[in-house]
Order: C-alpha cells, then sequence, then structure tokens
C-alpha cells in the first residue's frame, strides 16, 4: 500500500501511512516528550508531515520518511517543552533513578521503559535516539545541537543509571 | 596502578562502545578480566543495551485519527448546518434539527486548496427582533442553501453559531483572572471558515453570504497556518 504514495499526498493514502507509523511515532513521542504529551506530540507530526506531504518526491518509502520527520518533529517538541518548563520549574537532575524492579525475575524490558521515563532529559534523549531508535552520536549531536563527546557522555550516564535501577541489588553490593 | 579499583559504570559503558583511547581500554580490559564485580556491572550494562534495542512498540490507546483528520482538512463532519442566524434558542434548535436531517452527511473536501479565511459574524441588535417564524424560515433556508452552495464547491471548511445565552468574558487583573458571566445582544453570532486563494475571492465569496442583508456584518480575517 504503501509503495505508490505519490505528491501530492490525498487524505486516503495519509489515513493509511496514520494507521502503519502512529504505533511507533506515539511509542517514540511517549519516550521522548512523556506520556502525558504522546497524544499531542504525536498529532503535532502527522500534521506537519501532511503540510509537508508536497516535499515527499518518492525517493524514499513512505514510512521511512516519516520516521525521520517524526524524529526531528519530537526531538524538536521535546526541547522547546524542556525549554519552557525549565522557565518555569528551574532544572533538577535526579542524581539517581528510582529502583525499578521488585525482583530479579521481573521482565527488564518493561522495567527498562518505566525507569526511562525519569532520567534527565539530555541523558533520556540520547539514550532513546542511540540505544532504542539505533542513531549515530554524528546524527544525535547535530539534531540535539550538542557536540559528539557530549552525546556520548550523555549516553553513558544514561545507561549508569538505568543499570542501577534496574539492579539495585548490584548498587547495594558495591557500596 | 588503578587496575585493583572498580570501575564507574559510566567509564565502563564508554568501555564497551569502544570511546577510550586505547591504554585506557586495555587497562580496563585487564580489570574487567579479573573483577567479578566490574565484570557484572559490564554484564548489567550490555543487559540494558541489548533490553534497549529490543524494546517494543505500542499502539496509543485512543485512535487519534478523526481529531487528527478534522484537523488536516480543518473540517468537521457536517459542521455548517448548524450555522444559524441568531434567533430565539426555542425556535433555533427545532430548525436545526430539522437541517441535520435533511442534510445528511457530507464529505470533507480531499484536496483542499488556498488559504482559509474565517468570517466572523457580528449581528446588528434588531436581527429579526420581531420577525414571525415564516420569516425566521426563510432567513434560516438561505442561510443553509449558501452554504450547500459553497460546500459543493469545496469552498466551506466549517462554521458554528454561537449561543446566545450568557458567555463568560475573560480578563487578566494584576495577576488575577476574572470571570465574568455576561449577556450577548447583538454581538458575535457565529463564524464561517471558508477556503479562498486571497483576499479578493474571501471577499467576493462572504459579499453572497446573506448575513449583510440582514443588518450584520461581516469580519473577514485570513487564517494563518501555524
Amino acid at each position: 500500500m504503501t509503495s505508490d504514495l505519490h505528491a501530492p499526498l490525498d487524505l486516503l493514502a495519509f489515513e493509511g501511512l496514520y494507521r502503519a507509523t502512529v504505533g511507533r511515532v506515539h511509542t517514540l513521542a511517549r519516550r521522548l516528550c512523556g506520556r502525558e504529551h504522546a497524544d499531542e506530540a504525536t498529532q503535532e507530526v502527522f500534521l506537519r508531515a501532511w503540510r509537508k506531504r508536497g516535499s515527499f518526491r518518492g525517493e524514499a518509502a513512505p514510512a521511512a520518511w516519516l520516521s525521520r520527520l517524526a524524529r526531528n518533529e519530537l526531538v524538536n517538541q521535546a526541547r522547546a517543552r524542556a525549554r519552557r518548563d525549565e522557565a518555569e520549574l528551574g532544572e533538577e537532575p535526579p542524581a539517581r533513578l528510582a529502583g525499578q524492579r521488585a525482583n530479579r525475575g521481573s521482565d527488564l524490558k518493561i522495567d527498562l521503559e518505566r525507569a526511562l521515563a525519569d532520567l534527565p532529559d539530555g541523558a533520556r534523549w540520547v539514550f532513546v535516539l542511540h540505544d532504542v531508535e539505533g542513531q549515530a552520536h554524528a546524527e544525535i549531536s547535530e539534531r540535539l545541537g550538542i557536540s559528539v563527546g557530549t552525546s556520548k557522555s550523555q549516553l553513558h550516564r544514561a545507561r549508569a543509571l538505568l543499570r542501577a535501577a534496574l539492579y539495585p541489588w548490584s548498587e547495594a553490593d558495591d557500596e | 596502578m588503578s587496575d585493583v579499583e572498580h570501575r564507574g559504570a559510566e567509564e565502563l559503558s564508554a568501555w564497551i562502545d569502544g570511546d577510550l583511547l586505547p591504554d585506557e581500554s586495555a587497562a580496563i580490559e585487564r580489570h574487567v578480566a579479573a573483577c567479578a564485580e566490574c565484570g557484572r556491572s559490564v554484564r548489567e550494562l550490555r543487559a540494558v543495551v541489548a533490553a534497549a534495542g529490543e524494546l517494543g512498540v505500542s499502539e496509543p490507546e485512543a485512535d487519534l485519527w478523526p481529531r487528527l483528520e478534522r484537523r488536516l482538512t480543518g473540517s468537521r463532519p457536517r459542521p455548517w448546518i448548524t450555522m444559524l442566524v441568531g434567533l430565539a434558542a426555542g425556535l433555533l434548535l427545532s430548525w436545526a434539527l430539522d437541517l441535520r436531517r435533511s442534510t445528511g452527511p457530507t464529505e470533507p473536501a480531499t484536496e483542499a486548496t488556498g488559504e482559509r479565511f474565517v468570517l466572523v459574524l457580528h449581528e446588528s441588535p434588531e436581527l429579526l427582533a420581531d420577525a414571525s417564524p415564516e420569516e425566521i424560515a426563510a432567513v434560516v433556508d438561505r442561510y443553509r442553501n449558501w452554504a450547500d452552495d459553497l460546500g459543493s464547491r469545496g469552498k466551506l471548511e466549517g462554521g458554528e453559531k454561537l449561543a446566545n445565552a450568557e458567555g463568560r468574558w475573560l480578563r487578566d487583573e494584576n495577576g488575577t483572572t476574572t470571570v465574568e458571566a455576561r449577556e450577548q445582544r447583538g454581538g458575535l453570532g457565529g463564524f464561517f471558515v471558508i477556503r479562498a486563494v486571497d483576499y479578493d475571492e474571501a471577499v467576493a465569496i462572504s459579499r453572497t453570504c446573506p448575513h449583510l442583508e440582514y443588518g450584520g456584518w461581516i469580519e473577514l480575517r485570513r487564517i494563518e497556518e501555524t
């Protein structure tokens, strides 16, 4: 269905594209912008895609075109929201995350998804883009307007915080 | 020699990714091979990275498409049928319901062109003050036909009639928001959203709106797409 998506995209084809990709977009929106903003952020992605549909020339698969657009748009939204929040509340980077695992047998992926939400913004964005989305530091640094070195240090910080949250018993042993 | 000290998780993560200089990397490699605790930290970090790569995708809880579709096309399923002149509320309701039945569903224009304009309908205070039911019915018909015609040409995006009852007026006074219930008389009666290539076309369309014939005036504004 997605192969003959021309510019201008008509509404029917666009709905098809929406149905095929909304899960991915919404999931990324939850991870980058936070659960409470995910619906609105997702709508903004598709509104932007609809407005920019004229620039889609079929050089890539529609889903890939939309994924790229979604990543850019969601990162921009997340950063804009963080700037607003920071202006209102001031920054409060947590030194460590709450322990997420009730016991060693619980599902690591479910616990990770929960722990992710508590990461400080910068570390979370880099972790999601690098380890979840598979982006390279070069792309991430450009997208976030930071250096490659900062992107790497944020990633390692995120993993260290997540590991401490997901293996609290190890942390206790270390101390 | 620092080989005997435990390594921080951030450093171990950098080592996993090959971000360290060769001699630093070799030192950590030796340490991790010899130290059970740091070996475990590395395994845990790798497990976190592996889990991240396997995180699933889930659909939004609510279907976002209906609302999105309205925002995409700038239209509502059948908006303008309730766009009537300011009439006594009871009369209005019965006619509006009749109109709903008689017009049926309208498909939103799929490929909208041009810009969107809003016609803000301001009403004259004496509008239809002592009109007979027949006269009011005729007015309702005029609005409906006008909207029907625009809709069939893909020029109408939407419209609503605002209730005649009290509205709420909000204003900020020295940091405190005051809210006042105020009767609306001869003020803002409703709006249409139309599509036109420029102000010239939008004015030409607005000129034909029956609202002008009934003593009301129209404020025409281009919608800035944001």
